[in-house]
Formats: structure tokens, C-alpha cells, sequence
């Protein structure tokens, strides 16, 4: 299929009183036209600034210092701002996390709903009223035109994040940048968010990556699983395979620690230690502090990204022995 | 709020920003002083608007055997002054311009202080220089800097009003850009940033909206202040110059008549007070009645 975003070696780093610290450490991963990307990890592993390195909208203190994003063949690092602002909302959008504060609290949703139409389609506001009432009823609000009258405060959170994903759907963007969109949300408005985006990803065909990291959302609505840890990819797959066969054990240990409802005994399972902060100088592989099968090899030298089989790639030195014979797919 | 579902017939026909200034206008009104404040402001308008009406007589007239007359004798409602100008007249004309003072001069300042404190909020690198300079605005006492602009332009009520804007823009600055830095690091800012807003459209569009609470107060008070001000530039000889019929110059005129014509400095003294206090206590009225938190001493 059409590759829609290739990210190649992406590299961000935080300019901080400590020096500079880097969040993301080349990064490589690419979607295709109508394909669901999850990327799924602990906090603080990079999903977030993955995204938000893709928009071009890091915190002033960062910087995307190497690598190469391309969307629809076209470099986004160095663009600027201007440029980017004409991406933005028309060509990719992006949802946030929390509807409650991702709006507005002294607008109503016709005001902002308006904005993405008034920028990229230069509508006029009559027009851009018109075309809200439209993208509301699509989003599956009742009663919508009374709904555009309506401040955030008087909505409910499911309403509030139909509303999000109508400003991101306004101009029919080919790339979607969901992050966390339900996690702030009750679990039956949870499946009907997810349906509704499932649903209009279909309509328009296009990409979308979703950070998330619940495990039962990935396995709903991913193609192809991209496990982070420590600001690095440490496994990709497509879903089936990732699932029911997960090779690093970082991967292992976060389907491991789904819990199981229909178990009663079972006592939840978790990763010892944590996550390694940013200014943490990391030797060799940067899971070794608490993965149960570390070896020698792996406190030394930071493991490649091995290619498992065709659809599944993982950056563990287990991976060496079974690799050997194949090509290894440096980083 | 649970009131609103016996009224949500009618509520629901209103819209949602009526709804609002509704809930504003009520809570003012439950504060007693507030009223009182707003009923003094109604009066000084219709003094002012409605000044050439309401005067007796010619404020400039004067007629010197009807001088120093009190108040009520021989028809002059308040008296006459050293002169016999009809100091009811003058007082009428003195509310004008307080009011027209007040109003140009808070405006100006808080254009300039809004559009300071706007950009020095969002654009981290002009934040150093604006907020700097206006540190140095405010290193001077208010009133001391007023007079040294007014000695480098010269004395006039034109000059006291760029003086009282220039001093007004500090204040203004800092409450504004305070607001933007909070509201900046939103995420329904980083939501319009992600819809391809740019940073003007934001600024404008998005943030400036959010921060009309504080400022609408402040502005309030800074009438008082800057009313107060005007009289006392004009008092020390620095603002309106007679015949001029501004509170401030009147009472500076009756001071020499103290004790023969005490109400020649008292009635502007009281209009004064009485103005200053009126605005004050709407400011404070107002910035209840703005502040989201006492929505729920509210049912």
C-alpha cells in the first residue's frame, strides 16, 4: 500500500539546565494510507513526543536534532512554521488526550469547530456554521445545531471528545494523530470513540496513529503494534503476531501485565523497577536493568533491530541466535 | 445549576452568552455596596452627558456681587464661588471631565498595557525586554511620574491624559501577560495549534478572550485611580488650568476662601470621593462577580 509518513532515524531532544537530553533515540517507523499504527509503552517512553515531533509542535525547549520525517514524500523537519500551520489541522490533525481541557472553556463549539474551516477552507462563518452542523452530525451528536451554541462545560466528556475528533476530521486530514483519546473516557463511551473513529478512517481512507497504552484498545483497532521503551523502538509488529508471539521481553512483560478477568487467583503481573529517566546515562540495551533474561552482551552493547520474520522486527539481543542466518536490519 | 430547570423553558431559548452576563448582572446586583457604586456612576454619566442641559447657568459666567453666596441662598442650588460662577453648573461640567479624562486615559493604557502584556506573555524572547521596561515604569511612584512627563510636555488636560495612559500601562501589562502565561499552556491552545491556527490567530482570537476578566477589573479601579489623579494633577496647578471647572482646580480655588466659602472646596472634595469610592467598589463588585469560584456559594 501508499506509504503515507515515513520517520526515519527521528532523534528529539530537550534543551535542559542539565544539557541536552534526548526523548526520542532513532526512531524509525512508517504508515501506510489506511493503516492503524499503535504505538504502545510505559509513560515517559516517547509515544507522546513521537507525535508531537510528527506536528512540529515540541515545547519551545525542544528539537527535532536528526532524522527525517516524510509525509506524502515531502521532508517536515526544517519546514517552517508557516508551512507547517497549513499541514496542520488540514493534512494531519491530531486529538488530545483529556476532552475536558482540550477546548475552549470561554467559546462555544461552533466558535472553535469554525476554526479549522475558516483557516484551510477559508469559509466564510455562515459557511463554516453550516459545514459544523454537518461535521456534528457525522460525529453522531444529536440535536446538533442547538449543540454549537453549547460551552465545553455543558457537555459530557464522550460529547467533548466527538466534538475533538470533528475539528480533526473537518478538513478530511490523511494522517491522524490520536493520542490517549479515551483514556480520560468511561469504557462504553471508550468502544463508541473507538468505533467512531474506526468508522471515519474508513470513510476518508486515511492513516492513523494511535498512542495508547491500554493493550485491549491495541488489540481492537491496530495494524501494525510499535512497543517504545526509553524513547527507542524495541518491537514492531503487526497485531497477530505481536500478540501471540511477543519476542522482547519488554513486550512480554506488558502483555503479561494485562490483567485477566476470568482468572480469579491470579495476582497482577508487573515489570520490576522502572522506566529510566532522561538524563540517566544508558550502557548497552536500555531494558537490561530489569529484563529477566539479560545477559553479558547486553549491558555492553545496545542491541539492532532484528527482523523476526516479515512482519515483526525486535531490537533484543535474544534475537541474535535466531537471526544469524537471516540479514539483520541495522539501526 | 439546579435553579435553571424550573426556568428551562425559557433558558433554553436564550442563548448561552445572555445566559452568562445574566448570571453576572445577578450576582452584581446581590452586592449592596456594588449597586450603590453603580447607582453613583449613573448619576455622574447623566451629569456629564447631559451637562449643557442640567447647568443653571454659564459655568465661566461670572457676577461678582453675587460671590461666595452658600449653598441654596439667592437660587444657586450649591452656592457660588470667589467669582459668583454657579458652582452647580460647574460641577456639572467638572463630572464630564472626569469622566471623559478617566475613560480616554484607561483606555489608551490599557490598549497599550493588553498589547504589552499579550506579546510578552506568549513570545518568551520579547518577555525580558517588555517586562523590563515595564519595571522601570513602575520603579517611579505613579503620581511622580506623571508630573515628570507632564513637566517635559507642559501643562494641560491633553497632557495629563497621555501622562495617567503612560502610568496605566504597567499595571495593565503585568495582569494581562500573567494571564497569557497561564492560559498559554493549555491544551485547548495546543488543540488550535494542532487545527493549524497561527500564533497571531491564537493570540488574538484565543487567548486575548480568556484574560477579559481581570482586565474589565481592572479597569474599574484604574478609573477611580486615575480620576483621583487628574484632580490632584490639577489641584497642584499641573493639570486643567482655570477657569477650567475641574474638581481638582476648584479645590485648589477655594483653599484661599476656607474660611469664608468652606463649600467652594468641599462640594468637589465630596464629588470626588464619592466618584472615586463609587468605582472602587464596583471593581470589587465585579471581580466577585467574574471570579468562576463563587459559582458555588451561588444557589
Amino acid at each position: 500500500m501508499e506509504e503515507l509518513l515515513k520517520v526515519d532515524n527521528l532523534v528529539t531532544q530537550f534543551r535542559t539546565p542539565k544539557g541536552k537530553l534526548s526523548a526520542l533515540r532513532e526512531v524509525s517507523f512508517s504508515v501506510d494510507k489506511g493503516e492503524t499504527l499503535c504505538i504502545v509503552g510505559e509513560s515517559g517512553s516517547g509515544k507522546s513526543i513521537t507525535s508531537l515531533s510528527i506536528m512540529g509542535l515540541l515545547p519551545s525547549n525542544g528539537e527535532v536534532s536528526d532524522g527525517s520525517i516524510q509525509f506524502k514524500n515531502t521532508e517536515l523537519v526544517g519546514k517552517s512554521e508557516r508551512e507547517l500551520e497549513r499541514l496542520r489541522g488540514n493534512e494531519m490533525s491530531m486529538i488530545f488526550q483529556d476532552p475536558m481541557t482540550a477546548l475552549n472553556p470561554v467559546f462555544t463549539i461552533g466558535y472553535q469547530l469554525c476554526e479549522p474551516l475558516m483557516i484551510h477552507k477559508k469559509l466564510s462563518k455562515k459557511e463554516a456554521i453550516h459545514e459544523s452542523i454537518e461535521l456534528l452530525t457525522k460525529v453522531g451528536i444529536p440535536n446538533p445545531s442547538e449543540k454549537l451554541k453549547n460551552y465545553p462545560h455543558e457537555l459530557s466528556g464522550g460529547m467533548r471528545q466527538r466534538v475533538m475528533i470533528a475539528m480533526a476530521f473537518a478538513c478530511e486530514p490523511s494522517l491522524l494523530i490520536a493520542d490517549e483519546p479515551t483514556t480520560a473516557l468511561d469504557v462504553t463511551i471508550q468502544a463508541q470513540i473507538l468505533d467512531l473513529i474506526y468508522d471515519l478512517k474508513e470513510q476518508i481512507g486515511m492513516g492513523v496513529i494511535f498512542v495508547t497504552h491500554d493493550m485491549g484498545v491495541v488489540a481492537e483497532i491496530a495494524d501494525k503494534v510499535m512497543v517504545m521503551y526509553a524513547g527507542e523502538v524495541v518491537e514492531v509488529g503487526d497485531v497477530e503476531t505481536l500478540f501471540n508471539d511477543p519476542q522482547h521481553p519488554y513486550t512480554k512483560g506488558l502483555l503479561a501485565a494485562v490483567p485477566n478477568v476470568d482468572d480469579k487467583d491470579q495476582s497482577l503481573n508487573t515489570i520490576e523497577g522502572s522506566a529510566p529517566s532522561l538524563d540517566e546515562p544508558i550502557n548497552g540495551c536500555p531494558f537490561h536493568p530489569r529484563c529477566p533474561f539479560v545477559m553479558e552482551s547486553c549491558k555492553v552493547e545496545k542491541p539492532p533491530l532484528f527482523k523476526v520474520s516479515d512482519y515483526q522486527e525486535s531490537k533484543c539481543w535474544l534475537q541474535e541466535e535466531s537471526a544469524n542466518d537471516k540479514s539483520t536490519v541495522t539501526s | 445549576m439546579a435553579t435553571n430547570v424550573a426556568a428551562s423553558e425559557d433558558v433554553k431559548k436564550s442563548t448561552n452568552k445572555e445566559k452568562n452576563t445574566i448570571v453576572v448582572v445577578k450576582r452584581i446586583l446581590k452586592n449592596k455596596l456594588a449597586v450603590i457604586g453603580l447607582i453613583i456612576i449613573f448619576i455622574l454619566f447623566i451629569m456629564a452627558i447631559f451637562a449643557p442641559v442640567l447647568q443653571t447657568q454659564d459655568p465661566y459666567q461670572q457676577s461678582l456681587t453675587e460671590a461666595e453666596l452658600g449653598i441654596g441662598e439667592q437660587g444657586y442650588i450649591l452656592g457660588t464661588d470667589n467669582y459668583g460662577r454657579d458652582i452647580w453648573s460647574r460641577m456639572v461640567h467638572g463630572a464630564r471631565i472626569s469622566l471623559v479624562v478617566g475613560i480616554t486615559s484607561v483606555s489608551i493604557g490599557l490598549i497599550g498595557g493588553v498589547l504589552l502584556g499579550l506579546l510578552a506573555g506568549y513570545y518568551k524572547k520579547l518577555d525580558g525586554i517588555i517586562m523590563r521596561v515595564v519595571d522601570l515604569l513602575f520603579a517611579f511612584p505613579g503620581i511622580l511620574l506623571a508630573m515628570l512627563i507632564i513637566a517635559m510636555l507642559g501643562t494641560s488636560l491633553v497632557n495629563v491624559v497621555i501622562a495617567i495612559s503612560i502610568w496605566s500601562i504597567p499595571g495593565c501589562a503585568r495582569i494581562v501577560r500573567g494571564s497569557v502565561l497561564s492560559i498559554k499552556k493549555q491544551e485547548y491552545i495546543m488543540a488550535m495549534r494542532a487545527v493549524g491556527a497561527s500564533n497571531i490567530r491564537i493570540l488574538f482570537k484565543h487567548i486575548l478572550p480568556n484574560c477579559t476578566a481581570p482586565v474589565i477589573v481592572y479597569a474599574t479601579m484604574r478609573m477611580a485611580t486615575t480620576i483621583l489623579s487628574t484632580s490632584a494633577l490639577s489641584f497642584l496647578g499641573l493639570g486643567a488650568q482655570p477657569p477650567t471647572p475641574e474638581w481638582g482646580a476648584m479645590i485648589a480655588a477655594g483653599q484661599d476662601f476656607m474660611w469664608s466659602a468652606p463649600h467652594m472646596s468641599i462640594i468637589p472634595g465630596i464629588a470626588i470621593m464619592l466618584t472615586v469610592f463609587a468605582f472602587n467598589v464596583v471593581g470589587d463588585g465585579l471581580r466577585d462577580a467574574l471570579d468562576p469560584n463563587m459559582e458555588l456559594s451561588d444557589n
